[in-house]
C-alpha cells in the first residue's frame, strides 16, 4: 500500500513539473534527481571498492545532465573535466593498488550513466515538446507496472536467476505488451510524428532496456550486498532503484528522436 | 504549376479547395515575401513556453513552402530569424537553431520532391558552424532544382543587406558613372530574383522590421491577424486573392483607369 501511494504521489509531483514548468524547471528537476541518484550510486560502488570522490563527482553528474539539457551546449569540456578528475583522483589516491582503475572508470562512469538520460530527457522539452519527454517516463512505468503484476500472476520461470530472484520471463512478456501499448496508444496523441508501427518497435526497445538497466542496478546492487540504494522513496527505496530502467531506456528514446526521420518538432 | 497539383494536395470539399479556385493562375505574384511573426504569443495565449509557439510554427513553413510550390511562385521569401533577435534568451535561440537544423534534415525530401531550390539569405557566416553545414548541404543538394526558389532569410537585416551590397559593389570597382538601381540590385544578397510582389505578414503588426527594405518597394502588403503557428495554405490563398484585388501601379495610373478619364 505504500508503495502504491508514494508512487502515485512521486508520479503526481514529477508529472506536474514536467507538465506545467517551463523548460528551465525540468532541467532543474533532471539535475536534482541525478545528484540525488549521484551519491546513491557512489555508495553502492564505494561498496565495490570503486570509490567516487564524492563532491567532484557530484558536480561532474550535475554538469553533465546541465549540458545534456541546455539547448545548443556542448558536452565535451564536461567529459573532458571527467577524465581529468578521474585521473587527478587517482594519482591522488597515493599507493598503486589493483582497484584503481574501477574507481577512476566509476568517476567517469557514474556521471554519464545519470546525467545524459536526465540530461536527455530534459533537452527534448525544448525541441520537441513535454508530451515526447513524459511519454518515455509513462512508457517504462507501464512496462515496470506490468511486469510487476504479470509477474505476479503469471510467473514461472526465472528470467535473470543469477542477479534477480523476482523477474520472471512472463513478467517481462507482460512489460513488453504493457509498454508498447503505451507508446502505440498515447503515442498516438503524444509522438503523432512517429508512425504507429516505429511506435510500437521504440516501445519494444524502451522496455527491453529497461529490463536491462533495471538488472544491471540489481547486480550493482547485489554485489555490493545492499537491497536498496537507499530509503528516500517509502516502498520503491531510493531514487536509483526507481529510475534505474528509464537510465537505459532514455538515452536511446532521445537518440532516435533527435536524430529518427520521423517529424516529432 | 497549377490548379490541379494544388487540388491534388488540398483536401477535397475543403474550405481551401473553394478558395484555390477562385486564384487567377495568370496573375499570381512571383515573389511572395512573409514576416512570419506571432510564436511567442500563440504560446503566451496557452500559457506556454516561447520555444512551443516555434514548434507548432514548423508546421505553418511546411505547409506554406508545399502550398507556394504548388500553387506556382517563382519565388518565396520566409523571414525565420532576424539580426535584432540574437537579443532574445540564448536558451531559445539555442532551439530556434536546433528546429532549425532538424527542419532542414527531415525536409529535405520534401524540398525535393517538389523540385524546390533551396536559398539562404542574411550573413550565415555568422552562425553556429554546425547550422552553416547544414545550410549549405540544403542548399548544394537541392541547386539543380528548377521549381519554386525558397529562400530562407536569417541572421537578415534589410539595411546590412544594402550595406553588405555597397562594400560589394565598391569592392568590384563599380565606377559612379555605371551605378545605377538595376546595378545596385545585382550586389543584393537577392540578385537575379524579382522584387516581391505581395508581402504578408502575421499577426496584425503594422511594421516591415527591416525585411527586405529595397526589395518591397512597389510590394502590396497583406496584414493578417492569425498568429504564425495558425496561419495555413487557407490564409495563403486568402491572401493571393486579396492581392489579386488589388490595383498595382506603380506609381503611375492604372491604364484602365486612364481610358476612363479620356
Amino acid at each position: 500500500m505504500t508503495r502504491v501511494l508514494s508512487g502515485v504521489v512521486l508520479l503526481a509531483v514529477v508529472g506536474s513539473i514536467s507538465w506545467l514548468a517551463p523548460p528551465e524547471g525540468l532541467v532543474a528537476l533532471a539535475a536534482l534527481v541525478a545528484v540525488l541518484a549521484f551519491f546513491e550510486l557512489a555508495t553502492l560502488c564505494e561498496g565495490l571498492g570503486a570509490p567516487i570522490p564524492r563532491l567532484p563527482g557530484a558536480a561532474l553528474t550535475l554538469a553533465v545532465t546541465v549540458s545534456a539539457a541546455w539547448p545548443g551546449k556542448t558536452l565535451e569540456p564536461v567529459l573532458v573535466a571527467a577524465i581529468v578528475i578521474a585521473a587527478g583522483a587517482a594519482v591522488g589516491a597515493g599507493a598503486p593498488d589493483r582497484g584503481r582503475l574501477a574507481a577512476t572508470a566509476a568517476t567517469v562512469f557514474a556521471p554519464l550513466y545519470l546525467g545524459l538520460p536526465l540530461g536527455g530527457l530534459a533537452s527534448i522539452r525544448w525541441t520537441d515538446g513535454r508530451e515526447a519527454a513524459i511519454l518515455v517516463v509513462l512508457a517504462v512505468v507501464a512496462s515496470d507496472t506490468s511486469q510487476y503484476y504479470a509477474g505476479r500472476l503469471f510467473g514461472r520461470r526465472l528470467l535473470a536467476p543469477v542477479i534477480s530472484p523476482k523477474k520472471t520471463i512472463e513478467g517481462a512478456v507482460g512489460g513488453f505488451i504493457g509498454g508498447s501499448l503505451l507508446m502505440v496508444a498515447l503515442g498516438a496523441w503524444w509522438l503523432p510524428g512517429v508512425p504507429a508501427p516505429a511506435r510500437a518497435l521504440l516501445g519494444l526497445a524502451i522496455v527491453g532496456l529497461g529490463i536491462i538497466g533495471d538488472l544491471f542496478e540489481s547486480m550493482l546492487k547485489r554485489a555490493a550486498a545492499v537491497k536498496d540504494s537507499s530509503s528516500l522513496i517509502p516502498g520503491h527505496g531510493g531514487v536509483l532503484d526507481r529510475i534505474d530502467a528509464l537510465l537505459l531506456a532514455a538515452p536511446v528514446y532521445v537518440v532516435v528522436l533527435k536524430c529518427g526521420p520521423w517529424r516529432t518538432a | 504549376m497549377s490548379l490541379d497539383q494544388l487540388l491534388a494536395w488540398l483536401p477535397s470539399g475543403s474550405p481551401e479547395e473553394a478558395l484555390a479556385r477562385q486564384v487567377n493562375f495568370e496573375q499570381l505574384p512571383a515573389h511572395v515575401a512573409i514576416i512570419m511573426d506571432g510564436n511567442g504569443r500563440w504560446a503566451a495565449r496557452r500559457h506556454l513556453p516561447r520555444v512551443e509557439g516555434h514548434r507548432a510554427g514548423i508546421n505553418s513553413v511546411r505547409d506554406v513552402v508545399e502550398a507556394s510550390a504548388r500553387l506556382g511562385f517563382d519565388v518565396l521569401t520566409i523571414y525565420a530569424f532576424s539580426m535584432e533577435n540574437w537579443k532574445r534568451p540564448e536558451a531559445e535561440v539555442s532551439t530556434l537553431m536546433a528546429l532549425l537544423k532538424r527542419y532542414l534534415r527531415l525536409e529535405l525530401g520534401t524540398l525535393l520532391k517538389n523540385n524546390i531550390r533551396f536559398r539562404v539569405i542574411g550573413r550565415p557566416q555568422e552562425l553556429a558552424t554546425d547550422i552553416q553545414d547544414e545550410l549549405a548541404d540544403a542548399v548544394e543538394r537541392t541547386s539543380r532544382n528548377t521549381g519554386l526558389l525558397f529562400n530562407i532569410a536569417l541572421n537578415y537585416g534589410g539595411r546590412a543587406e544594402i550595406v553588405d551590397a555597397a562594400r560589394r559593389l565598391i569592392a568590384a570597382g563599380v565606377g559612379e558613372s555605371e551605378l545605377d538601381e538595376k546595378r545596385f540590385s545585382d550586389f543584393l544578397y537577392t540578385a537575379g530574383q524579382p522584387d516581391p510582389d505581395l508581402l504578408i505578414r502575421t499577426s496584425g503588426e503594422m511594421r516591415v522590421s527591416n525585411f527586405l527594405l529595397w526589395q518591397i518597394a512597389y510590394a502590396e502588403i497583406w496584414v493578417t491577424d492569425t498568429l504564425w503557428p495558425d496561419f495555413r495554405a487557407s490564409h495563403l490563398l486568402q491572401a493571393i486573392l486579396e492581392y489579386q484585388k488589388r490595383d498595382r501601379r506603380y506609381g503611375g495610373l492604372n491604364p484602365s483607369r486612364v481610358a476612363t478619364v479620356r
